[in-house]
């Protein structure tokens, strides 16, 4: 599990998969998504101590909401809800990134479940999370880890600083999303500059939390910093898998050949037909047509606003 | 703080800087009670800026207000 990558990989995810004329996912939903697969599972893990791994990515166990399965189902589940295109593929692209960081862990993830339930890892730092909270936190930030999510920080300061800026939440963030900021701004009587705190509180907390537990594990924990390929090695990382890695690659490549079979069906099937009906946010609506709701219950954190 | 309630002004970096010294002070001292990472969890930590920087500011500013008035 990554502490504070994914929430920096939100900002960074919602400026690239932002694309004039195909997408605009609604940043909200990719922090849904991103959240998910641990807000499913957190509360059951570390109460389940020595077996914490295998509940919250093994199968049986909590392990299918790491999956790309996961993700597409509550997709599938919004768009048909709510027809939001720009929520149903923030959701899909949030829980995605989730997977794919966790993969990083020693535990990693079933990528391709139910079609393979082969765990997928690069075993860079420890899943340490039959330590408990505290330990599980203070191995992440004494090995490798610690570097990992800093890496994040630094990409997305990096290459997607302006999705930090007010003009980019202007332009960008409350057009791909104008209901959900709207209710916020009409009915908690939030300004803009409320909002943007808002916007911007998920680097916080981020950088907030990577910080806390950085120190907690220097100064309180003090275990040893040990940023080693597959540290720290003062704890025993989860290892859910005893196949070699030749076998995890086979097993994984005919999950994926699989699973996207099965998505190619599923999108034939029903998937198409719910992304035709959807809408996109009147941002990217050639005819430039408002968005009454949106406008009435006021969306509009506008530039005369400012 | 004067930029904290008028709409769409943008707050200088400073004060999140401010925001998060205080949050991962009081992180770090809500962590010596053990098993209590409530500052740390999913909702209270990214409230928290809004809440530091803008809801405490306005209330506080609703209230002198106020008391001006009588």
């Amino acid at each position: 599990m990554s502490w504070a990558a994914h929430e920096f990989e939100n900002y960074l995810l919602q400026k690239e998969f932002t694309r004039d004329g195909w997408t605009r996912p609604s940043f909200l939903a990719i922090v849904l998504g991103t959240f998910g697969p641990d807000l499913f599972t957190k509360i059951f893990v570390y109460g389940a101590r020595e077996n914490a791994a295998e509940v919250h990515r093994a199968w049986p166990g909590l392990g299918f909401s790491h999956s790309f399965v996961f993700g597409v189902f509550f997709g599938v589940l919004i768009l048909w809800l709510t027809k939001s295109k720009s929520w149903a593929i923030g959701v899909v692209i949030g829980q995605w990134a989730h997977v794919l960081t966790d993969m990083g862990d020693s535990a990693g993830v079933m990528v391709f479940f139910p079609f393979s339930i082969e765990p997928a890892t690069i075993g860079l730092w420890t899943h340490s999370a039959q330590e408990g909270r505290y330990g599980d936190a203070a191995a992440y930030y004494s090995g490798p880890a610690a570097f990992w999510d800093l890496g994040w920080m630094l990409v997305t300061l990096l290459f997607a600083w302006r999705a930090l800026t007010q003009r980019y939440f202007r332009d960008v963030i409350v057009p791909a999303d104008p209901r959900a900021w709207g209710w916020l701004h009409g009915r908690l009587h939030l300004p803009e500059n409320a909002l943007l705190m808002i916007y911007r509180g998920i680097f916080f907390y981020g950088l907030g939390r990577m910080i806390t537990w950085f120190l907690y594990a220097r100064f309180d924990a003090k275990t040893p910093f040990q940023p080693v390929w597959g540290g720290p090695e003062y704890v025993e990382g989860a290892d859910l898998s005893d196949a070699s890695f030749v076998e995890v690659c086979i097993r994984t490549a005919i999950g994926g050949v699989l699973f996207f079979g099965f998505m190619y069906i599923c999108w034939r099937l029903f998937i198409k037909r719910l992304w035709d009906r959807g809408v996109d946010p009147p941002s990217m609506r050639p005819d430039g047509a408002t968005d009454r709701n949106a406008v009435a219950s006021g969306a509009g954190v506008t530039p005369s606003e400012a | 703080m004067n930029g904290a309630a008028v709409p769409g002004r943008d707050l200088q970096w400073g004060w999140y800087l401010f925001a998060l010294v205080l949050y991962v002070g009081l992180a770090l001292g809500s962590l010596s009670l053990r098993d209590n990472v409530l500052l740390l969890n999913w909702i209270i930590g990214p409230l928290f800026p809004v809440v530091v920087l803008y809801v405490v500011p306005t209330a506080v500013r609703a209230l002198v207000r106020r008391r001006d008035r009588r």
